[in-house]
């Protein structure tokens, strides 16, 4: 590890008053992770902004922000902040130390930046600082872990594209490749004049102008197709999600065609169902009155051994009677029809009649006579009950038949919200347009492909016409070296433009790669997503084992920290100058499995990692998860009584 | 990224330290809001690379 961190000290740092030392433990291979403890208000983020403020200074008001109040009131008038640390083999420190000068109520700070290399002061220590940490590259080493989750946003401003390209090392190779194309113009300027005007090189020189007016409209065509590459692209990668919804929606559509043709099948089975029950009411609407009948017969049961009491028998026929002649008698939602009830009214008259003669008999018991008159009673009431079991089994089926009904229904509307604002016509214009993108984007290849030929033979061609021009310098007197410086000079602006195309690419596979194999290590559905995709601008997409892509607005929170942590870490892993990378925080929406994995995967980051955590980035019952990677662990305490916060190391 | 710059001077038949001084170079004033004297630099690069060979 090539950058470590080894003490920070702070004087008079926001909530941390007077001097605060950390002397960070020796870390090794897997054993890289180093944790500060502190709850909430207790100054994690302000141990964060000290390393910011170290490295890149601050604004005015941030720095007054930043003098702790009680040695502001003592009438201290310094803060500073400094960091001892290894670099490439280099015992290095940095003192930003700031002295204050107030006037009344206002405050001004004077900033003072010192670095020590070896035990020696070195000069421009702010270009030094920002050439081992970029400005711009802060953001991805030190921060706020809630706040990563926008790298997992649809679109990078040009501010975050560059400080990515940073990290990457590709403005560098972009600036040489200016560099050298001036160098060698500044070379043929002299080779122009080395040679004069006229001769036999001005023909030549003319050729190699042409060639080199057409080269600039061979590149400023190449850069219009690429831009409408691109568009294209873009479009149809937008068209592509819209068509994935649409094929969704496709299969959708054929689902709700057979739930329309189950549904008119239950209706037919419903229809009959609802004749079957019909039926049943007219033929035995008496089961309705089967309670009662048979609350008579066990009443006239008990009168075959007691005699009946008159009144008795004359309230059960009004109880039978009200219930026939009532209005409101209905079953199951129908009233009693005129056929019906007649019906009804014979069965009573029978069970009348039969009650009567054995009212009639119950003075002189007989007693075969009497049970004769009960089986008949039983047989009536027999009747009704099968009429009531074969009613209620279709009115069984008919329940069941309407709540099926009902969740087909219901899947039919659910469907229908769907489908709306998909017309298919909207459909088939939609793959219209996918195709003719496909078709304008193979045309734009077509002219890159033709393009790239004629560029080539473009260049092949000016590359002979000034080597004829060289060789006629080579025999002038200083034209020798001029050629040389000019051919070397050339062949490197054709190395670096070559490398700066292949470069970019190979950078963007490599944290592709790497992110993906963090993102499928950490994340919870490693059976649904296959890779990151990292896109030309840097923004990212999750791809699903079958090659659609997921929209990273349809992440949950957690997701997208996770998809942006593992791109960061991807991130650093690529960075020409690796960096100690410092979370506040950093595990603000993750479960407790996200978590558990994430905290697996840091020991391979290959960096000092400082965790700023809260009981709730790391419970107390999964410390055991990080013992094998912890180098070392802090705790942030508080003298509230002081207002003061303070730092000691965890033994 | 050491691969990549071989294979392109390998290419050009130049040699990759040249290469490599010269990303170099460009490495250490990346941060620089202005780029003074870089030309000379490669001129100074190139000449030593000259003579070298």
């Amino acid at each position: 590890m090539s950058f470590t961190f080894k003490k920070l000290t702070l004087n008079n740092w926001r909530c941390y008053e007077g001097t605060i030392t950390l002397d960070f433990p020796e870390i090794g291979p897997e054993k890289n992770l180093i944790v500060v403890n502190g709850i909430n208000g207790f100054g994690k983020t302000s141990l964060l902004k000290s390393l910011k403020f170290l490295f890149h200074g601050s604004g005015k008001d941030e720095i007054l922000e930043a003098w702790n109040e009680a040695s502001r009131n003592r009438g201290e008038k310094n803060l500073s902040v400094s960091m001892e640390f290894m670099h490439d083999g280099s015992l290095c420190k940095i003192i930003r130390e700031v002295e204050f000068k107030t006037r009344g109520n206002t405050a001004l700070g004077s900033e003072k930046l010192t670095l020590i290399m070896n035990g020696n002061e070195r000069d421009q220590a702010a270009d030094k600082i920002a050439q081992w940490l970029p400005t711009d590259v802060q953001q991805f080493v030190f921060f706020d872990g809630a706040e990563i989750s926008r790298y997992a946003k649809k679109q990078h401003d040009q501010g975050v594209k560059d400080a990515i390209e940073r990290v990457l090392g590709i403005p560098a190779i972009r600036n040489l490749r200016t560099d050298l194309e001036r160098f060698v113009e500044k070379l043929e300027e002299e080779q122009e004049t080395l040679l004069g005007v006229g001769g036999k090189s001005q023909s030549l020189r003319e050729e190699i102008d042409d060639l080199e007016a057409l080269d600039q409209k061979y590149k400023e065509d190449k850069n219009t197709f690429l831009e409408q590459k691109s568009g294209i692209e873009e479009t149809l990668s937008d068209l592509e999600k819209e068509a994935t919804k649409i094929e969704v929606i496709e299969v959708e559509r054929k689902g709700l065609l057979d739930k329309k043709a189950r549904r008119a099948d239950l209706q037919t089975q419903l229809s009959e169902i609802e004749n079957q029950i019909s039926q049943y009411i007219r033929n035995a609407p008496l089961y309705l009155l089967l309670p009662k009948l048979r609350g008579i017969e066990t009443k006239f049961k008990a009168k075959v051994q007691i005699p009946p009491r008159q009144d008795k028998w004359e309230k059960l026929e009004v109880v039978l009677k009200e219930l026939i002649e009532r209005d409101e008698n209905c079953l199951c939602g129908r009233e009693i029809d005129d056929e019906s009830e007649r019906h009804l009214k014979e069965e009573l008259s029978t069970v009348h009649s039969t009650l009567e003669q054995m009212k009639v008999q119950s003075g002189i018991p007989g007693k075969s006579e009497i049970m004769g008159k009960l089986i008949a009673v039983s047989q009536i009431i027999s009747r009704f009950g099968d009429g009531l079991s074969g009613g209620n089994q279709a009115m069984g089926k008919r329940a069941s038949l309407n709540l099926r009904l009902d969740e087909i229904e219901k899947d039919i509307n659910d469907i229908n919200a769907k489908l709306e604002g998909h017309e298919l016509v909207e459909i088939q214009e939609l793959f219209r347009q996918k195709a003719d993108l496909k078709s304008r984007l193979e045309e734009v290849h077509e002219k890159l492909g033709s393009l790239k030929e004629n560029m080539q033979k473009n260049a092949d061609d000016l590359r002979d016409k000034k080597r004829g021009l060289d060789q006629i310098t080579i025999n002038m007197e200083q034209g020798k070296i001029l050629v040389k410086k000019l051919d070397i000079a050339r062949r490197s602006l054709a190395a670096i433009e070559a490398l700066l195309e292949r470069a970019i690419k190979e950078k963007r596979e490599q944290i592709e790669h790497l992110a993906t194999d963090v993102f499928t290590s950490i994340t919870n559905k490693p059976d649904e997503y296959s890779r990151v995709r990292v896109k030309e601008d840097y923004t990212l997409d999750v791809i699903r084992k079958d090659g659609t892509s997921i929209d990273n607005t349809k992440l949950s929170s957690g997701e997208k920290e996770v998809l942006a942590y593992s791109f960061i870490t991807a991130l650093n892993r690529s960075s020409i100058t690796p960096v100690p990378f410092v979370m506040d925080t950093p595990f603000g929406h993750l479960d407790g499995i996200h978590r558990e994995k994430l905290l697996k995967n840091l020991p391979g980051l290959e960096v000092q990692v400082f965790l700023l955590a809260t009981d709730r980035d790391l419970p107390l019952n999964e410390r055991d998860k990080i013992d094998a990677s912890l180098a070392g662990e802090f705790e942030i305490k508080r003298d509230q009584a002081a207002a003061r916060s303070y730092i000691e190391e965890v033994k | 990224m050491d691969e990549l710059i071989e294979k392109m001077a390998k290419i050009q038949e130049i040699d990759p330290k040249l290469l490599k001084d010269l990303i170099n170079l460009e490495q250490e004033k990346v941060h620089l809001q202005k780029r003074r004297n870089v030309g000379k630099e490669i001129l100074e690069i190139i000449d030593s690379y000259i003579e070298e060979q």
